[in-house]
């Protein structure tokens, strides 16, 4: 077991180390001055002398460039993610580690939602069949098929402002107004979950009607064991392990998510930031985010990947 | 302007006095059982200002900071009324050319040190210096030298007479600042003014406490302020609606009778700041052609602009953006721009450029209103054959981009600094800023509005402003598009807070100071 | 012949009355897609804001028009237009580079292995919106971009099911006989792989198609997209969210849109994996 582990982690650096060597080369992706890219991308007329000083300067890209791979490595190793353009005396780090718990926030939230509702749904659609599952399955499909801002939107149009149930947005810190934080919560939290609960749920449908078909199952049927029981303890455990897996990769996505439902409801997270950041052509910021969203991912996924181990010996070999 | 003598504002001081003494129980008016007040104010605010630079043109946003942090020698008051601020009183010579100005006793900065006449000349010596940027350069630039007798009097000398001085020191922009402020990088969240700044969460908020030692202290009735920033025009409406917040600016064009229809809001517009667009003449090419520039300023539908970014909220300005109240209005100069596409042709075709050109037209998308004028007259720039693409970023991009002069042609939304026609100086001349054209030189203009600014009679001023005003006709420093409602919204159990009347609409910051919110 | 008429029965077993209308709705709009510049519709860009905000069903608007007085009907069909050139594009890509990247593992050795799969890691590592935000902020937003930062973000799925084929079929005995024929490793490839990779591939195209405008949308719907004024359905949910209590119409319409089309692009992927490759499919859904 420690060796599964062991070799999970040891996996999971070496993916992050490959991963922040990506978005460093990204800048130095295309052939030309890095700098004179950056300032290009934000429009004709953008480049000049002065502006490609500061530039050049603030990212230090005058040196040779394995100076700057070492040098950005090492940072990262210190956690040290630059500083922004737009406030040279502000470290990317206290921008992200002051927005990082508003989005795990909404983020866990969602993933909550996404299984409390999504595994009875898709279980149920499994177990009972008929009109059921083809109301729920249509339900997962529409879910899977809608953008999350769509989502959102229309969230906002009908909960917030024809019906009034709900703020449209905005954020409420838990001392000063916990009534009102969780208010905000509710929306953002419901719209991220939509898409990933039906895929959730989908999973678990499937899994449960693969499950049930097996020979275990009917061997057990056939020992006089009553259904339900059977389906209680014996094929949803086993169908579980398929939807971990789901919910792993698809927290990428609902990390991708996120940053458009904090545009939709603006909630002040590191969604938020990001688009703010790329908005502002702050590629330290930018930067950044990118890298603590990717290791988060990279840390989710190990974590899923260790949980599986737990739930399926079979999978440490 | 009117003399500020001590005596009337010694007087004034004890009639306020009186009137703060019954205040502080809480009641506007004697007689009334007393309201609760909340001691917190909560402000959305439209664009946040990662780096405060008093003297540099930042924006509204930086603006209502600056009121909140920050005071000068002068201010006003909610008419649009120049008042003593950090002065006691401030008196100009019989020519116009000089000002004596009497410093307030005890003055300190909010970190506890102290503002004396060395303060006034350092700030006043700094923004009359190119380098620095100042807003009000223009008029600074005329500062001859500042005379510190002593700590509490400062002796201001100009070149040459300015009637209008004292409007110009009233800016926000003119805030009287600590020297740390002056280094290479400064920025400046220390000042003299009502709050100091205690936290921020970048890009998210400011909060503010109230500075003990502000001149005008007791005056003060909020503990703390908390600024929220909301760029996105329907979300800083929303936190309204959601009472996250009491007090916004910028109001979204199209929700204004969303508002007016909402029984515990008011909706305080005023029409003041005006969208024109700006030219890069230093790059040479067909912008640097005053007949394009002409084509240019015929060929917009001003109609247009005001229905698809301002919701009909915005009305025609088709010269000179002089308010047709003013006593320097002509109707006939007010027009010279009425479009006229036909014209504006021609006049591509004089110039060369009969073919067109392509050109980067920049904006910001973070103010939607701002982009939406881009989107308007986009098309009819391409109808004279000018193909622009949009440049649309946030907005201390746009603005970096604009001093810079990283575009072609440029959208912007200003207000004068003064309620007076002299305030065109800012945006015919002077170094390089972001709500000018750049690299544009028109001497005879300059030369035009000093004399505006020395002529003695009103008569001799209007025939000088009319010269001016067929001037910028000519050579089009700017092409006007429309003057703009500006409008606040706020809870109606916030009061003393004023929407002040016309360009002066971003200094209503000042008026936080004796407005209350019942609790 | 007996495999011809077993694919026509799955075929048929693999359709059913849902599943042929995601099908006629993509047929629908890749016609009109293709037919638009022949319609009599007015040009997407051209503003008329004395019209503007009119609602469904105004005389020459019948879709209405947005804040400029823009058609709506016109600006979503151009906006088909841009996301079907931007879907293919990508898919296209992601195909090329995908299966490459699969091949070049599958078959060059350990070396070739690691790196091809490594990258494929990599690119999985990040969620998609991410890294694209992190290219438009270093290139820019525009067409191209979007084209090839997305053909990048969806070939794993393409590499991973090449890889799976090539390790299984590589070992077979009809292709080791290809390779002592002397036919060149890519030969063998190209020749034998191939064809068998062909039916999971089929089925991943309209996914990935719906997962390339999934993505544009909500790139454009934050304005880091395509370039405005081009129309695009994502930029016009945005756009219209600024009127939507007075308009509802301007939101509803473009999302209406984007939602049907991903969801036909999904039930077109239903139908090619029943029909196709019936092994892979789990317990249909819908």
């Amino acid at each position: 077991m420690a060796r599964f582990v062991l070799k999970r982690l040891g996996l999971g650096i070496v993916l992050l180390w490959l991963v922040v060597t990506v978005v460093f080369l990204a800048l130095h992706a295309v052939p030309g001055d890095p700098a004179a890219i950056l300032l290009g991308s934000e429009g004709a007329g953008s480049v000049t002398p002065e502006a490609l000083a500061r530039v050049r300067s603030q990212l230090g890209l005058d040196k040779p460039i394995l100076v700057q791979y070492t040098d950005y490595l090492l940072r990262l190793v210190r956690f040290d993610l630059g500083t922004s353009f737009r406030s040279t005396d502000v470290p990317v780090l206290s921008y992200i580690s002051d927005r990082l718990p508003k989005t795990l926030e909404l983020v866990f939230a969602a993933a909550l939602l996404a299984v409390m509702v999504g595994i009875p749904l898709g279980a149920l659609a499994a177990r009972i069949g008929g009109l059921v599952d083809t109301l729920i399955s249509s339900l997962t499909t529409l879910g899977i098929s809608m953008p999350v801002y769509v989502i959102g939107t229309i969230f906002v149009l009908v909960f917030s402002l024809q019906w009034g149930m709900f703020p449209a947005g905005g954020y409420a810190t838990l001392e000063a107004n916990p009534v009102g934080h969780f208010q905000r919560l509710v929306l953002p939290a419901i719209a991220l979950s939509f898409g990933i609960g039906s895929v959730v749920a989908r999973m678990t449908r499937s899994s449960v009607l693969e499950t049930v078909a097996q020979d275990w199952v009917r061997t057990a049927r056939s020992q006089g064991l009553p259904r339900a029981q059977v389906f209680r303890r014996h094929v949803i455990r086993n169908s579980l392990t398929p939807v971990v897996t789901t919910l792993g990769l698809e927290i990428g996505t609902l990390l991708g998510s996120t940053v458009l439902i904090e545009r939709v409801f603006t909630w002040p997270g590191m969604g938020s930031l990001l688009i703010d950041a790329v908005n502002a052509r702050d590629y330290p910021v930018v930067q950044g985010i990118v890298i603590v969203i990717a290791a988060l991912f990279i840390l989710i996924n190990l974590i899923v990947d260790l949980l599986y181990g737990v739930l399926d010996p079979r999978a440490r070999q | 302007m009117a003399t500020l003598s001590r005596r009337s504002v010694l007087g004034a001081g004890s009639v306020s006095l009186g009137l703060l003494l019954t205040g502080c129980q809480g009641t506007a008016t004697p007689g009334q059982s007393a309201a609760k007040l909340a001691s917190e104010l909560k402000i959305g605010l439209s664009a946040d200002v990662p780096d405060l630079k008093p003297s540099r043109d930042q924006g509204a946003a930086a603006m209502m900071l600056d009121t909140l942090i920050h005071r000068g020698l002068l201010g006003y008051d909610a008419q649009g009324k120049v008042v003593p601020a950090l002065a006691e009183s401030f008196t100009p010579s019989a020519d116009n050319k000089s000002f004596t100005v009497k410093l307030r006793k005890g003055l300190k900065f909010s970190d506890g040190s102290a503002l004396t006449s060395a303060n006034v000349k350092k700030t006043l010596e700094f923004l009359a210096t190119s380098a620095s940027g100042a807003k009000i350069y223009a008029t600074m630039s005329k500062l001859e030298s500042v005379e510190t007798p002593d700590d509490l009097t400062a002796i201001v000398k100009l070149k040459g007479a300015n009637v209008a001085f004292p409007s110009y020191l009233a800016d926000t922009t003119a805030a009287i600042l600590p020297d740390k402020a002056f280094s290479a990088q400064g920025t400046s969240w220390e000042g003299a003014g009502p709050f100091k700044l205690d936290t921020t969460q970048k890009g998210v908020s400011f909060t503010f406490t109230k500075n003990p030692e502000f001149y005008d202290a007791a005056k003060v009735n909020f503990e703390k302020v908390i600024v929220t920033v909301y760029a996105d025009g329907q979300a800083r409406l929303n936190a309204l609606l959601a009472t996250d917040v009491q007090l916004i600016d910028f109001v979204p064009w199209e929700s204004f009778d969303r508002v007016k229809q909402d029984a515990s809001l008011k909706l305080d517009p005023q029409s003041g700041p005006w969208m024109y667009l700006h030219f890069n003449v230093a790059k040479g090419g067909p912008l640097a052609n005053e007949k394009v520039r002409q084509a240019i300023a015929l060929a917009v539908n001003r109609e247009n602009v005001a229905k698809a970014a301002f919701s009909g909220q915005a009305n025609v300005v088709a010269g000179s953006p002089i308010a047709e109240s003013s006593q320097f209005y002509d109707s006939k100069l007010a027009s010279g721009w009425k479009q006229d596409v036909a014209k504006a042709k021609q006049l591509m075709a004089e110039a060369g450029y009969a073919s067109g050109f392509d050109a980067v037209l920049l904006t910001s998308s973070q103010y939607a209103f701002h982009q939406d004028t881009a989107l308007s007259v986009q098309p009819d720039l391409a109808a004279i054959g000018i193909r622009t693409t949009l440049d649309s970023g946030d907005w201390a991009t746009r603005q970096t981009k604009a001093a810079e002069g990283r575009y072609d042609i440029a959208v912007a939304g200003s207000a004068g600094v003064v309620n007076d026609p002299s305030f065109l100086v800012n945006f015919v001349t002077g170094p390089a800023a972001n709500n000018r054209s750049f690299g544009f030189d028109d001497p005879q203009l300059d030369a035009l509005l000093q004399k505006g600014l020395e002529a003695s009679t009103d008569a001799d001023r209007k025939a000088v402003y009319n010269q001016v005003q067929e001037r910028i006709l000519t050579t089009v420093p700017f092409a006007s598009l429309v003057g703009r409602a500006q409008a606040f919204a706020y809870s109606k159990k916030l009061t003393g807070f004023a929407n002040i009347p016309g360009f002066l609409t971003f200094e209503s910051g000042y008026t936080l100071v004796g407005a209350q919110l019942q609790a | 012949m007996k495999t011809t008429s077993r694919s026509v029965r799955r075929l048929r077993r693999s359709l059913n009355p849902i599943r042929m209308g995601g099908a006629i709705f993509i047929l629908l709009i890749v016609v009109l897609t293709l037919a638009v510049p022949l319609l009599a519709i007015p040009d997407p860009l051209a503003q008329d804001i004395a019209n503007s905000l009119q609602p469904i069903g105004s005389p020459g608007h019948v879709l209405g028009t947005d804040r400029f007085g823009r058609d709506m009907l016109s600006r979503l069909l151009f906006g088909a237009r841009i996301e079907l050139v931007v879907a293919l594009g990508a898919t296209a890509v992601a195909l090329v580079l995908g299966v490459t990247l699969g091949m070049l593992g599958g078959f060059l050795g350990a070396l070739a292995e690691t790196l091809t799969m490594r990258t494929v890691d990599v690119i999985l590592a990040f969620p998609p919106i991410v890294l694209a935000l992190l290219i438009v902020t270093i290139y820019g937003p525009g067409v191209s971009t979007l084209i090839i930062t997305m053909g990048i973000l969806f070939s794993p799925r393409f590499a991973r099911l090449t890889y799976g084929q090539v390790v299984t079929v590589k070992h077979l005995e009809y292709v080791e006989a290809a390779r002592v024929f002397g036919n060149s490793p890519l030969r063998t490839m190209l020749a034998v792989v191939l064809p068998n990779v062909s039916a999971p591939i089929i089925v991943q195209l309209p996914l990935t198609l719906a997962t390339s405008i999934l993505l544009e949308s909500g790139l454009s719907y934050l304005g880091l997209g395509v370039v405005p004024p081009t129309p695009s359905w994502g930029l016009m949910v945005a756009d219209g969210q600024r009127d939507m209590i007075a308009n509802p119409s301007l939101v509803a319409l473009p999302s209406a849109v984007i939602v049907a089309t991903i969801l036909a692009f999904g039930l077109l992927g239903d139908i090619l994996r029943d029909w196709l490759d019936p092994r892979r499919g789990m317990a249909s859904n819908l």
